[in-house]
């Protein structure tokens, strides 16, 4: 192949100099004629080619090569695609397909010019629908075609020579039909090949990405919009290399002047582009996945390159409500753009407060919810109020958790009452032992932790806590009646204890004295028929 | 002012009248009533000083005025006690260096001859009353009865020859030699007063020197070894000769006793060797030993309750902790932290400090939350460990070894006849199957038999290595039990106990084998449970076993589960936690599992009365899953997804029954119980699990959260009871139980309700405030720049005082030894010069001679 395309080219070179089509053509009987041209072998495709390039006569021969794209033999259509780019290269080169000036002198030429580029949409057309071909190779080989006639197209059918021009419509088209794709492979290939490497496809890409999944969001429905989500967000996925300063945007596809004052090669437009198509892409429905993974990635991939990422935060706020852990990472995004961004942002520890629920301690997350809420909490500004809410919580559910997630809560507590000694009065409260309140002044319910009345109350949690049946959990909690001497305990070496890194803990202790055993065995284990013996386990038999 | 130096000497001795003229007679009296010869003395030398400036030196102080004092520097004479420093060494060092490789001295010995601070009166004085008192000492010892030999006519002989007197002092091997003792030093040094004559005499009593006493002691040690050997050879010849008689005698005692005696008597090797057999035997034969008399009950019940109550202290000293492991060991010895330390430096890992394992190793947080969703009963995903942690223990012998043993002692039993009787002796089976094989078509009852023959025939004080296999039995007999509660045999309960009874018993004796085995039973377990959570609720599982709850139940019953730290139960209640936890409930069978795990529960925690989340949690479900509301109370978590009981239709006629141990391993789905037995089967699960929570809300009085415990149970129940109340086919559906929901719900209530009543709120911090370090500025008042120290604390004080005296010290001898060094090197410099020098002058004369001769 390449050594047929190289002759091909130099034939081209010979053959543009001199044949221009002076004739004018009655297409129409022409194409009557024969309208399905002959049938295809590879040599008489490329006898087609030639004869195209070495008369304007044979100009019909592009509608049996257009034809041949049909054709369920992928070689002859791949072989009739190349060979059509070919030739369609060339008279692009030529300014054969250049938008004829109102003006024109010639009419006929003006109609040959119509007539070409009538078949040139044609070609690009099927092509396009070569992109959804099963055959992956044809698909490819349409992209690869399509790809290089965008930059034929910005470079020879530019409005007024020497502008700077982009074939933005074709460009739209490729993208429009590789989102509407049912897999992203084709997409990827087009995302990794070309848009990461070249600065202005990927302005363009996102800018169209960001325009068609506005249409989405109001033209698809069902099954065609989640495709069309997924296809967008893994491409966008995809996208990195992304320009940190100006100076990098140096690798175009269509060259840009020098000093043109484009907006490809503006770093501001890029980010505006970026933050566009994400937030069109955000706004698109998203499933619980997709969720979590934008929001695990938005701090280091997205947030950076936007222009303003406050804009993210309807979205996170969304995500706030959605529950679980996705909730807890659109907290950290939250977060992380409260704290860099200067974001305002009144219901965050409401929001928090609200993810403290009942299954915390049970969940995979608990170690990393812990991490976030050991950040969220570090300020030593927050209202002791807030504070004794969330301790007081905590201490509730670490009552019915289990032995990894109570041992993170206990020095997590410590931490808090140690940075906030107006919270001390939960633990040691001397002023109201005279007054009558037996009852817990908390309020479990409420969702506002300013107003829970937590600092009214005690942690009697952790006090039962200490006898914990796990020894060293009760060891643990007992920190609580001890002087708190030590500034603060180092939170991670307690985050990650499961059953599993405890029972190894224990299995790995040797046997170095002699363990106790029981002195006396009860009468019987089992339930046995004669009542009034001492049974150990009441209500079971043996057999 | 101007004169020459000689002129002001000149001048200056003549005003102390040193010089001059020295007849006016009263000056000179004057004078002299002033003057002593030392004061005079002294007056020169300062005359001499003050003309000899350069002699002082000072060391100038570069801060000469401190807080307004003026501070002199030192002052000193170095060149003058250089001087006096050459001429010490030069008495002692270079008197030294000359003696060094000699042999001998004639060491001047007389009193104070040496000394060089005795003025030559004192020393003839001394000397003087030295004789006199020596003299005296002797004439005292005239009459001494006991040295008379010194004194008296028979001196001292040796061999004949006496020791004393014909021998002449310096004939006789006497060695100039500095070992000699003092008295022959004494003897030898001329007595320098006239005491002659009387040392004359005194000659034959002299003290005899050391060598000839050692002489004479080897001497008298040969004679004596001499007549000791011969006094032996003659008792040999004595035996020898009665020996050779005895043949005689023998046959003389034989005649009297009896001649029916075969005339092959025994040969004498042979009797001698059963002699000494006998004896030895009687060597170890138990001496007599007076025994205790028979007590009496009182004292026996005494005896007993005084042991028990020993035994119950020590209990509770194990379940406040108060004896670990480590304390123990020693090993663990944590300080108090103190408020300034930095937590880094203090302990690497704060958890390790409560003895936490290491946990999960950080993951990567992107594979983290990606691999978050799982099945698993909670919302998100249970605990990460599950899929995390992939390695476990692997199937331990037990499990990968039972169905072919079980299989080959089926197949036994059916083809070859086994010997059912009972055989007296049995060998100590090694492993399992070697108990399968002995146990084969043995009754249950027979194997105690065969167990306790076993355990008699092998008891440690008969054989040394009894022991190691007794230790290796009881490990065999916890597997065989758990093996009996997996097969589907009629077991007799009072059999069963024996049989724990004797595994008892031997966990008493060697509980380190037996915890070590119970250990990998629960490793074995907790593969399989892992197996189970990790598996999902597709797959099939070997787990729970009835004999996987019952090496719990055994647990429960042979160790001390009171503890606060214990080798076995602590791993066990863990696993069980994870179970109660993390296992999803699919079946019955599982129902009924974990309905004997938080019963076990409570038994482990009758004397502790530890708090055990897990058993709340697993009750609260399982009455959540009686209920068909939605609206859920909160308190306690929840799975995904709920398993309710599918229970309707008429069961008033279905009455709880007893679980029993085979329930485990009911595989019908919680959701699809059909068969009145099913129904009846889950209803006295649920009915169980109440009585557990009752037993729980009695064992946990006085917790301080009591009301938090349990008002998710109470919640709970009164909607159970409220459904019941108000729709009549639920009523009918749980009628068999509805009492006992009533009464644990009102218990509860009640409960709670006391316990809330009497809740003050938490006082935890009642001691002292934590002082803050101060370090107030130290100020003494009457500041001195000449005391050394202000050092308080007076034992301190003189340690330091004492540390600067021998830093003092130590440099002071370093310079001395420094000085000394460069003393002798300058010596040996000038000794070799001299001796260079004649022996050039030698050779230069030899030459001359030759030269001159020539």
């Amino acid at each position: 192949m390449p050594s047929i395309i190289v002759d091909k080219r130099k034939r081209q070179r010979t053959v543009a100099s001199d044949s221009i089509p002076k004739k004018k053509r009655t297409t129409s009987a022409k194409s009557t004629e024969s309208a399905h041209g002959p049938e295809p072998t590879p040599t008489i495709i490329i006898q087609l080619e030639q004869q195209i390039s070495s008369s304007t006569e044979h100009y019909n021969n592009l509608v049996y090569l257009i034809g041949y794209l049909d054709r369920d033999d992928s070689q002859v259509a791949l072989l009739a695609a190349t060979s059509l780019f070919r030739t369609f290269a060339r008279m692009l080169a030529a300014g054969l397909l250049s938008r004829p000036k109102s003006s024109s002198a010639v009419p006929a030429q003006e109609t040959v010019t119509l007539w070409l580029r009538d078949r040139y949409k044609d070609f690009k057309n099927k092509l396009i629908l070569l992109l959804n071909n099963e055959n992956p190779e044809n698909a490819l080989t349409s992209l690869t075609i399509l790809v290089r006639l965008v930059k034929e197209e910005s470079i020879h059918l530019a409005p007024t020579k020497g502008e700077y021009y982009f074939a933005k419509a074709l460009c739209k088209r490729i993208q429009h039909a590789l989102l509407n794709q049912s897999d992203d492979e084709l997409l990827l290939e087009f995302v990794e090949k070309y848009v990461n490497k070249y600065d202005d496809l990927r302005y363009y890409f996102l800018h169209f990405s960001g325009l068609l999944a506005n249409d989405a969001q109001t033209d698809l429905t069902g099954i065609s919009k989640t495709r069309f989500t997924a296809n967008l967000l893994s491409a966008l996925y995809t996208i990195d290399n992304f320009p940190k300063e100006e100076a990098d945007i140096d690798e175009f596809w269509v060259e840009v002047p020098e000093k043109s004052k484009q907006p490809v090669t503006k770093l501001s437009a890029q980010r505006a582009a970026f933050q566009d198509s994400w937030l069109a892409a955000l706004r698109l429905p998203l499933t619980i996945d997709q969720y979590k993974y934008v929001l695990q990635i938005m701090h280091n991939k997205i947030v950076p390159h936007m222009s303003k990422p406050q804009a993210l935060m309807d979205f996170l706020t969304d995500s706030c409500d959605t529950g679980g852990s996705t909730s807890l990472l659109a907290l950290n995004a939250l977060f992380s753009l409260m704290q860099k961004y200067n974001l305002d942002y009144p219901n965050f520890y409401k929001k928090l407060y609200a993810l403290l629920d009942r299954n915390l301690m049970h969940v995979k997350y608990r170690s990393r919810f812990f991490r976030m809420l050991d950040l969220f909490l570090s300020s030593t500004h927050l209202p002791a109020l807030l504070v004794a809410s969330f301790i007081k919580r905590l201490s509730r559910l670490a009552i019915s958790g289990p032995p990894s997630a109570i041992v993170i809560v206990i020095p997590f507590i410590y931490n808090l009452l140690k940075r906030h000694n107006s919270c001390n009065v939960l633990l040691q409260r001397t002023d109201q032992i005279s007054k009558e309140s037996s009852d817990d002044p908390f309020i479990a319910n409420e969702s506002d932790p300013m107003k829970s009345k937590a600092l009214d109350s005690s942690l009697w949690e952790l006090a039962t806590l200490q006898s914990h049946y796990h020894p060293n959990v009760a060891t643990l909690a007992k920190i609580m009646s001890e002087p708190f001497h030590k500034p603060a305990y180092n939170l991670e070496d307690f985050m990650d204890h499961t059953y599993n890194t405890m029972l190894d803990a224990e299995f790995t202790k040797n046997i170095r004295n002699p363990p106790a055993i029981e002195y006396e065995l009860p009468k019987t284990i089992f339930e046995s028929g004669n009542k009034g013996e001492q049974t150990y386990l009441e209500g079971w038999e043996l057999c | 002012m101007g004169k020459s130096q000689l002129k002001q000497l000149k001048e200056r001795l003549k005003t102390n009248g040193f010089t001059g003229q020295t007849n006016d007679k009263r000056k000179q009296q004057k004078r002299a009533q002033v003057a002593t010869r030392a004061d005079k003395d002294q007056l020169l030398q300062s005359i001499r000083d003050e003309f000899n400036p350069f002699e002082i030196k000072t060391t100038r102080q570069k801060h000469g005025d401190i807080l307004g004092r003026k501070v002199q520097g030192a002052v000193g004479k170095p060149g003058l006690s250089k001087q006096i420093g050459e001429e010490n060494r030069r008495k002692t060092l270079k008197k030294e260096l000359e003696r060094k490789h000699k042999v001998g001295a004639v060491i001047d010995r007389r009193f104070g001859e040496t000394d060089p601070t005795m003025a030559l009166e004192d020393k003839m004085l001394e000397r003087f009353t030295r004789e006199r008192q020596a003299r005296s000492s002797r004439s005292s010892a005239l009459f001494n009865l006991e040295d008379d030999d010194m004194y008296g006519a028979d001196t001292l002989t040796h061999l004949g020859h006496s020791l004393s007197l014909d021998q002449d002092d310096f004939d006789a091997d006497v060695q100039l030699s500095d070992h000699d003792d003092n008295s022959k030093l004494k003897r030898k040094t001329p007595v320098t007063d006239g005491t002659d004559d009387e040392s004359d005499i005194e000659s034959p009593e002299r003290k005899k020197s050391k060598n000839e006493v050692m002489k004479e002691i080897i001497a008298k040690s040969k004679i004596y070894k001499h007549e000791r050997q011969k006094a032996k050879e003659e008792d040999l010849e004595a035996i020898e000769k009665l020996d050779g008689e005895i043949n005689s005698l023998q046959s003389l005692l034989f005649q009297a006793s009896g001649s029916e005696r075969p005339d092959s008597a025994p040969t004498e090797a042979e009797r001698d060797a059963e002699y000494d057999a006998h004896v030895r035997e009687m060597a170890f034969d138990r001496r007599a030993k007076p025994s205790d008399r028979t007590k009496t009950e009182e004292e026996v019940a005494e005896e007993n309750a005084r042991m028990l109550k020993e035994l119950e202290e020590q209990r509770l000293r194990r379940m406040r902790g108060e004896i670990s492991d480590e304390e123990e060991d020693g090993t663990k010895s944590r300080r108090a932290p103190e408020a300034d330390d930095l937590s880094d430096d203090f302990v690497s890992d704060d958890a390790a400090e409560f003895g936490f394992g290491k946990g999960l190793d950080e993951l990567d947080e992107e594979s983290e939350i990606a691999s978050e969703e799982l099945e698993s009963p909670y919302t998100d995903g249970l605990d990460e460990d599950i899929s995390s942690n992939d390695e476990r223990p692997s199937s331990n012998a037990r499990f990968s070894s039972v169905p072919e043993t079980m299989s080959e002692n089926k197949s036994r039993s059916t083809k070859v006849e086994v010997d059912t009787r009972l055989a007296f002796a049995y060998n100590c089976p090694t492993s399992y199957n070697e108990l399968q094989a002995l146990f084969a078509g043995h009754n249950l009852e027979d194997q105690i038999v065969i167990i306790k023959r076993i355990l008699t025939l092998h008891h440690p004080s008969l054989n040394k290595e009894n022991k190691g296999k007794l230790m290796k039995f009881g490990p065999i007999l916890v597997e065989h039990v758990l093996t009996l509660c997996d097969e589907p045999l009629q077991l007799n309960n009072d059999s069963f106990d024996a049989l724990i009874q004797e595994i008892h018993g031997l966990a008493k004796a060697y509980p380190e084998s037996m915890a070590a085995a119970f250990r990998e039973q629960l490793a074995n377990v907790r593969g399989r449970l892992q197996a189970a959570i990790v598996g999902g609720s597709d797959q099939p599982t070997d787990y729970p076993l009835s004999s996987d709850m019952f090496l719990f139940v055994l647990i429960g019953v042979i160790f001390s589960t009171s503890d606060h730290f214990h080798l076995v139960v602590t791993p066990a209640m863990l696993l069980m936690g994870q179970h109660l936890s993390q296992f999803p409930v699919k079946t019955v069978g599982d129902l009924a599992a974990a309905s004997l795990l938080v019963q076990l529960f409570s038994k482990y925690q009758t004397l502790s009365r530890r708090y055990v989340p897990e058993a709340v949690n697993h009750i609260n479900l399982s009455i959540l899953s009686c209920i068909q509301r939605k609206t859920i109370p909160e308190g306690f978590p929840l799975p995904l997804t709920l398993t309710k009981l599918a229970i309707d239709g008429d069961n008033n006629s279905i009455s709880p029954r007893n679980l029993q141990l085979s329930d485990i391993m009911c595989d019908t789905p919680v959701t699809s119980l059909s068969t009145p037995a099913e129904v009846q089967l889950a209803l006295s699960i649920i009915k169980s699990d109440l009585d557990t929570l009752k037993s729980f809300s009695s064992l946990w009085k006085g917790k301080d959260a009591y009301k938090e415990i349990f008002t998710p149970s109470i919640e709970l129940l009164e909607i159970l009871e409220d459904e019941l109340h108000k729709s009549p086919s639920r009523a009918t559906a749980f009628g068999p139980i509805s009492v006992a929901i009533k009464e644990t719900g009102d218990l509860l209530r009640k409960l709670v309700q006391m316990q809330t009543l009497d809740r003050k709120p938490l006082a935890l911090q009642q001691h002292k405030p934590i002082p803050i370090p101060t370090y107030a500025p130290k100020f003494e008042v009457d500041y001195s720049v000449d005391k050394k120290s202000y050092d308080p604390n007076i034992q301190r004080q003189e340690i330091s005082k004492l540390k600067a005296q021998v830093k003092k010290e130590r440099k002071g001898a370093l310079r001395e030894l420094r000085k000394d060094n460069a003393f002798i090197a300058r010596e040996r410099l000038t000794e070799k010069r001299k001796k260079d020098k004649e022996y050039h002058e030698m050779l230069a004369r030899l030459e001359r001679s030759v030269a001159s001769q020539d």
